[in-house]
């Protein structure tokens, strides 16, 4: 196995709902090496977009440990964990997640403006970013004149900003037809492949989960299954 | 069944003053009163027309006025000071006692006081010699005065006062309101940008700039509004009527004369550099607090929860 990026230790996360408390993630050991592309699988509520959202920083565990090129998510402040974020992290959304108001070039250079690119340097490399996924010549579209297909190109191009060590992404073809969903599970792993970056999916469509060389399965919170490549 | 009789008589009430003209500097009205024409030259059939009763009856400098068969000249227009007995006619005192069959009598006599300090005691006197007599003194007469041009320019100037306060006070909750819903819809917007590495500071600055900017937009259209809304009042500002309701049916020399007597007093929107600043600031004050705290609330969610948040 590859040098390893994550490892995940008895990690949960619990939500309270009413009076009762839902186990969201249920002390889950995983490990994670750098430039796999795994696919956590599961249904609604198997606790897939809760354990992404602890490898990406997004939250906090309530237990456990999760280390991240060795160093404790648990236990970084809110500032370390946002630089991990701008540096380390790319993320991709079911809902895409773009900001409507912005052009597709305006979105992707919200993801380079805090690294302190400005003027022509920012638009042309928010110009390269978006050729790469294939949209340059829609960069001045807002998102609500694009397709879904080419508004998660967006978001993929967006998280491909930081040049990141990890992207990712929670049912990024949950709202695409099967062939555009193909076109950006492809879009994916050939970027992945080409810059080596590690890509964890969650996702609930099987047929996505199959493409990856090695799955997860999840249900209740627990890892029911992993399947090795 | 015939039709009842009926009469087609139309009336018009106005008052009706009589004026020593010999002692052009004290009485119901005085000689630096005159805005328009001149003072009483004579006792002869010569009258002084209240500003606001010439713009209503269309009389002016030189009319004709015919009073119960008798032509008076109007020789002048005047302005009576606010708070006094007022008129909307002013005659010679005899001709106006021809007029109403009163020779020789007048009910109203007015004394001035050399000076201010024995007010009280000539009035104590001249109760003592006119046993009867009901003596007051201007500021008596003013503090009696209700619905007057007082009242009605105090109402206007304490009006203008709290609509200004109120104003402000709305731009302020407003520009606050707004910006706090507008950031509170934002959340997930937010959150994406922190899950993009955006730090708290960095969205915070964001929400504080946009909120800057809108208010400044808020700011500049609410003043151009403003100066409309002044500007149209101005032009079509309606106007508040007082009545004076000093005196009795024997003021103005008895029965001939009505009560009361009316004036107009058109409202006006005042504009003033403090004002508009004022609402600038506050308007600029609001959106910048509201934003700041806003984003701060916003900020400060883990970017998990700002995203599970629904639109």
């Amino acid at each position: 196995m590859s040098e390893t990026l994550f490892e995940l230790r008895g990690v949960s996360r619990n939500y309270r709902r009413g009076d009762s408390v839902v186990h969201a993630v249920d002390g889950i050991d995983l490990t994670v090496g750098a430039g796999e592309f795994i696919a956590l699988e599961g249904p609604s509520g198997s606790g897939k977009s809760t354990l992404l959202q602890l490898l990406g920083a997004l939250d906090r565990p309530d237990g456990g440990e999760i280390f991240f090129e060795g160093r404790p998510l648990h236990t970084l402040g809110d500032g370390a964990l946002a630089e991990l974020r701008l540096n380390a992290f790319g993320f991709v959304f079911q809902q895409f997640n773009l900001i409507q108001t912005l052009t597709a070039l305006e979105n992707v250079e919200a993801a380079l403006a805090p690294h302190g690119l400005r003027g022509a340097s920012l638009h042309a490399r928010a110009h390269n970013l978006l050729d790469e996924v294939g949209l340059a010549a829609r960069e001045t579209h807002l998102p609500v004149h694009l397709s879904g297909g080419e508004q998660q190109r967006v978001a993929i191009a967006r998280a491909l900003a930081n040049e990141p060590r990890v992207i990712l992404a929670d049912e990024p073809t949950g709202n695409l037809d099967s062939k555009t969903g193909s076109d950006v599970v492809d879009l994916l792993s050939g970027l992945g492949e080409r810059h080596g970056t590690t890509i964890v999916v969650a996702t609930h469509d099987a047929a996505l989960a199959a493409r990856a060389p090695r799955r997860v399965a999840m249900r209740d919170g627990s890892i029911i299954e992993a399947v090795p490549a | 069944m015939l039709d009842p009789p009926q009469t087609n008589i139309k009336t018009t009430p106005y008052t009706i003053g009589g004026v020593d003209q010999t002692q052009p500097d004290i009485g119901l009205v005085t000689r630096k009163q005159v805005t328009s024409g001149r003072y009483f030259t004579s006792g002869g059939e010569e009258a002084l027309v209240a500003t606001t009763y010439a713009a209503k009856e269309k009389l002016k400098v030189g009319s004709a006025l015919n009073l119960n068969g008798t032509v008076f000249h109007v020789v002048g227009l005047v302005s009576p000071p606010l708070g006094g007995q007022t008129a909307d006619v002013y005659l010679p005192l005899k001709q106006l006692q021809a007029l109403a069959h009163q020779k020789g009598a007048a009910n109203v006599i007015l004394v001035r006081a050399d000076k201010s300090s024995s007010v009280k005691q000539v009035k104590s006197e001249i109760a003592q010699r006119l046993q009867g007599a009901q003596v007051a003194t201007a500021q008596d007469v003013a503090d009696r005065v209700t619905g007057s041009l007082v009242d009605a320019a105090g109402l206007s100037h304490n009006l203008g006062l709290v609509l200004e306060i109120v104003v402000a006070l709305a731009a302020f909750l407003l520009a606050a309101l707004l910006t706090l819903s507008s950031v509170g819809k934002r959340v997930r917007e937010l959150g994406t940008l922190k899950a993009i590495g955006w730090t708290q500071r960095l969205v915070v600055r964001q929400v504080v700039g946009e909120s800057v900017a809108q208010g400044v937009l808020g700011a500049v259209a609410g003043v151009v509004l403003g100066i409309l809304a002044a500007v149209l009042v101005g032009a079509f500002g309606p106007t508040l009527t007082a009545s004076s309701s000093t005196g009795s049916a024997d003021n103005l020399l008895g029965a001939a004369a009505v009560r009361t007597a009316h004036e107009t007093l058109t409202l006006k929107a005042p504009l003033s550099v403090t004002i508009i600043l004022l609402g600038l600031v506050l308007a600029l004050a609001g959106g910048l607090l509201a934003g700041a705290a806003g984003g701060l609330r916003a900020a400060r969610l883990r970017p998990a929860e700002a995203l599970r948040r629904v639109e």
